[in-house]
C-alpha cells in the first residue's frame, strides 16, 4: 500500500514492539478500570489502544528485504 | 438491526477492507488488519448502536482470544529459530531427496503429510510455520511454501489440535460427537485427495500429478478411512493426527515398491542417520510432551490445577443486540502448548549445546529474530481478533451469517452452510472461533428449514477447517518464517482461490448428500 507518509517517521522494529506490547497491555488496565467503574481512565485507555491502531495504519513500514 | 441489503453490506465492510488492503494493495497483514478493526470500530458505532463500553469490553475479550495464539506463536517462533540455528531445517531439506528422488513425493511429505501430522500438536498457522521453512530450503519459492503448506493440511484442522474446533461444535450444539462425527468425517474426507493434488501441481506440475497420482489415491484412501473410523469411535481428538501419521507411514511404504520407487537422487547427501536423530530431536521431544500432557490424565489434570479467565458482564447496543455475561475460556499456564513448546526448546537447547550444534552467540541471534518476526505477526493477530471481537458483540457476525442463510432457498442451503463456515474462520483465524459464532445458527436455520441438521453442521466445521488456513490470522504466522513479513497479501491472492477449490467440492458434496438424503435426515 503506498501512501503519501514521507514525512511520517517508518515503524521500525523497535517502534512495533513497543506498539505490540501497549495492545498488549492495554486492555489489562481497562478491565481494570471497567470493573473497578473508572470510566474516564477507562475510555482513555481505549483511545490509547484505538490510538495505537491508526498508528499502525498510518505511519509507514520499514522496508524489510 | 433490521436485515436488509444495506445494513449486510455494512457488516461485510470490516472483512471487504482486510480483503481490499491484503489482496489488492498488498498491504501487510498488520496493517490491514488494523484498517480492518478501526472501521469495524466505526461501524459498529455510528450504525449498530454500540456504546464505547460495548467496544471496550470487546477489545478486553480479543486480548484475551489473542493471549491464547500468541503463546503458541512466540513458542513455535523459538523453536523454529533453534532448529534453524542447529542445522535441522537444512538437514531435513538434504535428507528428503534420499527418501525419493521425486520432486513431487517430497513436497508430499513435506506439505501434505508432515504438515496435517503436525496440526495435531498445536494449529494457529503453526504448521505452516514449521514446514515452510523445509520448502524453501528444497528450493521452493517462499510463497509456494506457505501456500503448499496450507492447503495440504486444510483437511486436519478440524479433527487436529486435539479437535478442539469438533469439540466446540459439540459443546455449543449440545449434540453428542455420534451424532456429528461420521457426517464431519466424510465431509473432510472428501477434501483430503484435493488438497493433495493442488498441493502436487504447485510442487512439481501437472506432470508431478500424473506421476503421483495413485499413491495420491492411496494414501488419501487410508488417511479418510483411519479418521472416519477414529472420529465415529469416539477418538476424534486423535483422528487428524493419528491419519497423517497413517498416511505418513503408508507412503514411506509404498516409495520401497518397485512400482512407486524412484531412486534417491544422485546428489542426496544427508547427515548421517545419528545426527539426523539428534537434529530433530526437538520434533520428537514436542510429539512426546504434546501427547503426554494430553493423553495421561494425572498430568493433564496436575498441569491444569493454574488457571486464569476473565468474567465479563451482559453487553448491549443501543439497537438492543445483547451478549451474555461470560466467563473467558480459561487460560492453562503450564498445559497450554505455548508452554509445551517453550518446555521442548529448553530440553533441545541442552541436547544442541551438549552435542555442539549451537555455536557462540546463538542465543541472541535467535532472540533477534524471534522477536523480527513475532512482532509484526502478533500485532496482525491482535487487531484481526480484534476485529472479530467488535463484529460479534455488536451484533454484525450474526447479521451476516442471518443474510447468508436466509437468501438462500432450501434445496441450496447446504451448499451454503461450508461457505458459513469459511467465513467464521476467516474472520477469527480459527475453525474452533467459527463453530462457536455460527454453530448454533447453523442448526437453528436447518432446523427452521427442515434440513439434516448434523450435516449442515458437519458441513459447517468442514468449511471452518478449510477456511481457517486462508485466514489473514493464519497467513501472518505462516509468512513469519519464510520472510515474508508484511508480504502477506502476496500469499492471501495465490491461496483464496486455490483453497476454495476443496471447499467448492465439500459444498457440492453437501449438496448432493442433503438431496439425496431427503429433508429432515
Amino acid at each position: 500500500m503506498k501512501l503519501k507518509q514521507n514525512h511520517l517517521p517508518a515503524l521500525s522494529l523497535r517502534a512495533s514492539l513497543l506498539l505490540f506490547v501497549l495492545e498488549l497491555s492495554l486492555p489489562f488496565w481497562l478491565y481494570a478500570a471497567l470493573n473497578s467503574e473508572k470510566l474516564i481512565l477507562a475510555k482513555l485507555l481505549f483511545g490509547l489502544i484505538a490510538a495505537g491502531m491508526l498508528a499502525i495504519i498510518i505511519l509507514p513500514e520499514k522496508p524489510k528485504r | 438491526m433490521p436485515l436488509n441489503l444495506f445494513t449486510w453490506l455494512l457488516s461485510l465492510l470490516p472483512l471487504l477492507v482486510v480483503m481490499v488492503l491484503m489482496l489488492g494493495l498488498r498491504a501487510s497483514g498488520k496493517r490491514a488488519s488494523a484498517a480492518g478493526w478501526v472501521t469495524a470500530v466505526l461501524v459498529s458505532l455510528l450504525a449498530f448502536g454500540a456504546t464505547w463500553k460495548v467496544l471496550a469490553y470487546a477489545q478486553v475479550k480479543a486480548l484475551w482470544m489473542s493471549l491464547d495464539v500468541l503463546y503458541i506463536v512466540w513458542g513455535a517462533l523459538l523453536l523454529y529459530n533453534l532448529v534453524h540455528e542447529a542445522g535441522a531445517i537444512q538437514a531435513i531439506s538434504a535428507w528428503l531427496p534420499s527418501v525419493s528422488g521425486d520432486k513431487a513425493v517430497q513436497v508430499l511429505l513435506v506439505s501434505w503429510l508432515m504438515v496435517s501430522f503436525l496440526q495435531g500438536m498445536g494449529g494457529f498457522g503453526v504448521p505452516m510455520a514449521v514446514c515452510a521453512p523445509i520448502l524453501v530450503g528444497m528450493g521452493y519459492s517462499p510463497v509456494l511454501a506457505v501456500v503448499m503448506t496450507a492447503i495440504g493440511h486444510a483437511w486436519a484442522v478440524n479433527f487436529g489440535s486435539m479437535a478442539t474446533a469438533f469439540q466446540a461444535l459439540m459443546a455449543v450444539t449440545g449434540l453428542s460427537g455420534a451424532v456429528l462425527a461420521p457426517k464431519a468425517a466424510i465431509l473432510l474426507g472428501l477434501a483430503i485427495l484435493p488438497s493433495g493434488m493442488i498441493v502436487a501441481v504447485l510442487g512439481s506440475g501437472w506432470k508431478g500429478l500424473r506421476h503421483t497420482f495413485p499413491l495420491l489415491c492411496l494414501v488419501s484412501l487410508v488417511m479418510g478411512a483411519v479418521q472416519y473410523f477414529l472420529a465415529v469411535n469416539g477418538l476424534w481428538n486423535l483422528a487428524a493426527t493419528t491419519a497423517s501419521l497413517a498416511g505418513l507411514l503408508v507412503m514411506l511404504l509404498l516409495l520401497r515398491i518397485p512400482h512407486f520407487r524412484q531412486a534417491p537422487a544422485a546428489s542426496a547427501q544427508s547427515a548421517s542417520n545419528a545426527d539426523l536423530l539428534v537434529l530433530v530431536s526437538p520434533y520428537l521431544i514436542l510429539m512426546l510432551v504434546g501427547f503426554a500432557v494430553v493423553l495421561i490424565p494425572s498430568l493433564n489434570a496436575f498441569l491444569s490445577r493454574t488457571a486464569f479467565s476473565l468474567t465479563l458482564p451482559e453487553l448491549s447496543t443501543r439497537l438492543g443486540w445483547v451478549t451474555a455475561a461470560e466467563q473467558t475460556r480459561p487460560l492453562h499456564p503450564f498445559s497450554h502448548p505455548g508452554s509445551i513448546l517453550l518446555f521442548t526448546v529448553l530440553v533441545s537447547w541442552l541436547i544442541y549445546t551438549r552435542k555442539g550444534y549451537i555455536s557462540e552467540g546463538a542465543g541472541q541471534r535467535i532472540a533477534r529474530n524471534v522477536v523480527k518476526s513475532a512482532g509484526d505477526a502478533s500485532l496482525g493477530v491482535i487487531a484481526m481478533v480484534g476485529v472479530a471481537a467488535v463484529m460479534t458483540t455488536s451484533g454484525m457476525t450474526n447479521l451476516l451469517a442471518r443474510g447468508l442463510s436466509q437468501s438462500i432457498s432450501k434445496t441450496l442451503y447446504p451448499a451454503m452452510a461450508p461457505f458459513i463456515g469459511v467465513l467464521g474462520a476467516f474472520l477469527t483465524g480459527s475453525n474452533n472461533n467459527s463453530n462457536v459464532l455460527f454453530g448454533v445458527l447453523q442448526m437453528e436455520t436447518a432446523r427452521l428449514m427442515g434440513l439434516n441438521v448434523p450435516l449442515i453442521l458437519a458441513a459447517q466445521t468442514a468449511g471452518g477447517s478449510l477456511g481457517s488456513v486462508m485466514s489473514p490470522a493464519k497467513v501472518i504466522v505462516g509468512c513469519s518464517t519464510v520472510g515474508l513479513s508484511q508480504k502477506e497479501g502476496l500469499v492471501m491472492r495465490r491461496l483464496v482461490l486455490l483453497d476454495l477449490i476443496p471447499v467448492v467440492i465439500v459444498a457440492a458434496a453437501a449438496l448432493i448428500w442433503s438431496l439425496l438424503s431427503g429433508a429432515g435426515g
